[in-house]
């Protein structure tokens, strides 16, 4: 609150003041003009630098005269979020490059404009504005934290732009504020926490829960689906439930209430830095030694942060030692365009980014056009190689990636041998079990998608 | 916020209030001590923030807003140099080099406008800490690094009762002897001595012929000595990210105030009164935890203005 831009301006305007004074005392003592020769002098050598820069800039698809398709990327860069947010964007750069090397998407180059948005839904929302406003981009993608995809997906359903969300989880997304603008890759928690409230409840017999909930949407979803599988399906109980703001750094009271009320399983539905805290704390306290530990999501960012404390049950959406064909190609594209150090590994945020913005640029190479509603038509009920085991599915009636589901199993033990064992991946679920159907995405305030002639612009 | 949890109710129809918590609240006797002790161990580094803040204040009248920043400074020294020197040398050079920061920033910046209105150096000191934070994501980025505890230190230890972090207890004892550390100086030798004077009484230390410029200097290079060292014992256990000075200088401050300002002992009962409220609350009703601390302030103001132990004039 005390690094708000108000009190920077304040700040500001305070040493302007001073400075304003200092200047003019100066200004007295330096009577010296400049010449206008001097000043051609200058401005010349700066428009040569400008325009040599464009030249070198010059993008190595020379499409004859089309303009480029213009893709506003808006991912958080910083807090948090920063290290998933960053993979998001080397997965979407990745594909934009091959197709760029391969002449583009309908002989047009493909440009991504980023902006940084840290979880804050307001931010989002600003910079989703300017690049649709002033930069006049096609389509939106990107984003993470759930809260700030919901405001971007509602502000793109007003301004009829496609928008295509990487990864929100939150169920809400595709659900209660579904909009037909709006398409999600990654998993919703609905089908993260079947896969691994299911796993654990058969392989652990888990019954007794305790949840640690990031407070806003994502983290809600995420402890009502677990429950959903823990407590209704399987007649188990949750003993408590913390809510802790995004941004949490100490959870030991938390955890310590936790321990006094022994429960079966610690259900951690947090994620970023919050994750890493919780999980380095569980495991700081000694309660690995008293109960499991579970989460609808975590991923390699996570785990790095984790290190030896690296422990429990996670859903996950993909994984860098899925031996797919597929797979396996994406992950070698991937070492070979990022690798700066050694321990440097791709995680699924390079993935869902990757096939987000390859999906897009088939739909539009085969409406043939970027003219939204072709695009979003062409999207609906396709089937592809999500690079997984089963095929991937767009579906029609809430927009959401139909696909395998990952549980993963976190370790850093003995046995650890590379920086890709973080996870071991001791089942996969397939997507038609695992999310909702349409009766069960209805009776759970699944919102119907706009009809088609809403979208033609006024 | 309170009558609105108790009213309204989730699809499921329950009540967002947990009120199966409040009637059975789980305090047995080992979560009371685990609970006690966490809090400890929390309050210790508000304490050891409130400390230095307190001594700048009582001596120097300067809000000082950098102290968030020098506490992040002291957590990046530890994860930069440590691949180097390990852990434990850090909780001497981590302070050095922050003090001498400290110093620098004092005699450069904060020593020409002593004389104005304490409002300027609050100003000044909060622009010098927007701008050094951002002059750590330049060096270091964004993304926040992980650490881990020494090697010794990582595990937990019985307490009888329950098991408790190794690290947090060696947070508690380390920060107690270097609190004693700091109040023995201050009490017993005679520099300590002029610098308590000097908060009781400016212009009288200044009549007596003590160059007050130098000892400010010096209390300020102590005060950002005890904030890098704050930071670095933080750095295992929250992480370290450029923002982390701003979620530990508002209790720090709750903490100087509830204490009463520019008092030692008012730091250290405030500290550790906020960790012990903060763990309990958690323990009690949760979604209160991150409130309790301005309800605590709030009542400690009505009863006392001047916080526990304030010193009658300073900042009035």
């Amino acid at each position: 609150m005390w690094s708000g831009k108000w009190h920077f301006c304040f700040v500001q305007a305070h040493l302007f003041h001073d400075s304003l004074k200092r200047r003019h005392r100066m200004e007295k003592k330096l009577k010296k003009k400049v010449s206008r020769r001097d000043f051609l002098k200058v401005t010349g050598a700066a428009g040569a630098a400008i325009t040599l820069e464009q030249f070198l800039k010059a993008p190595y698809v020379r499409a004859a005269g089309k303009p480029p398709i213009l893709i506003g990327n808006i991912e958080p860069l910083s807090g948090p979020y920063a290290d998933s947010g960053r993979d998001e964007f080397q997965g979407a750069k990745l594909a934009n490059d091959e197709y760029n090397r391969k002449g583009g998407v309908l002989g047009r180059e493909i440009k991504m404009i980023s902006e940084d948005a840290p979880s804050n839904p307001g931010i989002g929302v600003q910079k989703a504005k300017k690049l649709v406003e002033r930069d006049k981009v096609d389509f939106l993608s990107g984003t993470l934290t759930s809260s700030v995809t919901i405001a971007i997906s509602d502000y793109a359903w007003n301004q009829k732009v496609l928008f295509m969300a990487f990864g929100s989880h939150s169920d809400d997304t595709t659900m209660e504020k579904s909009h037909r603008t709006t398409f999600r890759t990654t998993i919703q928690n609905w089908a993260l926490s079947t896969a691994c409230a299911t796993w654990i409840a058969k392989n652990w017999n888990v019954r007794k829960v305790y949840h640690i909930t990031a407070d806003y949407t994502w983290g809600h979803t995420g402890r009502n689906s677990m429950n959903r599988i823990i407590v209704k399906k399987f007649g188990g109980v949750e003993l408590g439930n913390d809510f802790t703001p995004l941004g949490t750094t100490d959870f030991s009271a938390q955890l310590l209430k936790a321990r006094g009320l022994k429960p079966d399983c610690l259900i951690v539905n947090c994620y970023g830095g919050d994750q890493v805290n919780c999980v380095k704390q569980f495991k700081e306290f000694g309660l690995d030694k008293e109960m499991k530990l579970a989460g609808p999501l975590s991923g390699t960012p996570m785990m790095k942060g984790i290190g030896t404390a690296a422990a429990g049950a996670w859903g996950m959406s993909w994984h860098g030692t899925i031996d797919t064909p597929g797979s396996k190609k994406l992950y070698a594209a991937l070492m070979k365009a990022f690798q700066t150090y050694s321990e440097w590994r791709p995680s699924y945020r390079h993935y869902l980014g990757y096939i987000t913005h390859t999906q897009l640029f088939e739909a539009i190479k085969r409406a043939g056009t970027t003219d939204m509603i072709p695009v979003i038509k062409a999207l609906e009920g396709h089937k592809f190689d999500g690079l997984k085991w089963n095929p991937n599915t767009w579906r029609a009636f809430d927009h959401q990636n139909i696909q395998d589901v990952l549980v993963g199993l976190a370790k850093r033990d003995e046995n650890w041998k590379s920086e890709d064992d973080y996870f071991e991946i001791p089942d996969h679920l397939k997507g038609e079990e695992a999310f909702p159907t349409y009766e069960e995405w209805k009776a759970n305030g699944g919102h119907e998608l706009e009809p088609y002639d809403m979208l033609k612009k006024a | 916020m309170f009558l609105e949890g108790a009213c309204s109710f989730d699809k499921e129809g329950r009540s967002l209030f947990p009120w199966r918590f409040v009637m059975h609240v789980n305090l047995t006797f080992s979560v009371i001590v685990t609970q006690l002790v966490n809090g400890f161990a929390l309050g210790m580094l508000f304490t050891l923030m409130a400390v230095g803040l307190t001594i700048i204040l009582g001596l120097m009248r300067v809000i000082n807003f950098t102290h968030g920043i020098l506490y992040t400074l002291g957590a990046y020294t530890v994860i930069t140099l440590q691949k180097f020197l390990g852990f434990w040398p850090m909780l001497a050079i981590a302070p050095a080099c922050v003090g001498l920061l400290g110093i620098a920033i004092e005699a450069s910046m904060i020593r020409p406008i002593y004389k104005r209105d304490p409002l300027h150096t609050l100003l000044l000191t909060f622009g010098v800490a927007l701008v050094l934070e951002d002059v750590i994501r330049l060096i270091w980025g964004d993304v926040p690094y992980p650490m881990t505890s020494p090697q010794i230190l990582s595990g937990v230890v019985n307490l009888g009762v329950a098991y408790f972090s190794k690290y947090r207890i060696f947070v508690i004892v380390f920060t107690s002897v270097l609190l004693f550390g700091v109040w023995y100086f201050l009490e017993r030798s005679q520099l300590g001595k002029t610098i308590l004077a000097g908060t009781f009484d400016r212009e009288m230390v200044v009549t007596l012929g003590i160059k007050i410029d130098l000892l400010f200097t010096l209390v300020f290079g102590i005060g950002a000595g005890l904030a890098a060292i704050a930071g670095v014992l933080a750095s295992p256990i929250r992480g370290v990210f450029p923002p982390m000075g701003t979620d530990i200088i508002m209790p720090s401050f709750v903490v100087v105030i509830i204490g009463g300002m520019g008092s030692f002992w008012g730091a250290v009962i405030g500290g550790l009164l906020v960790g012990i409220v903060k763990s309990f609350t958690v323990e009690i009703y949760s979604p209160m935890a991150d409130v309790i601390v301005f309800f605590l302030l709030a009542i400690v103001l009505l009863i006392r203005p001047r916080g526990i132990s304030g010193i009658e004039g300073l900042l009035e």
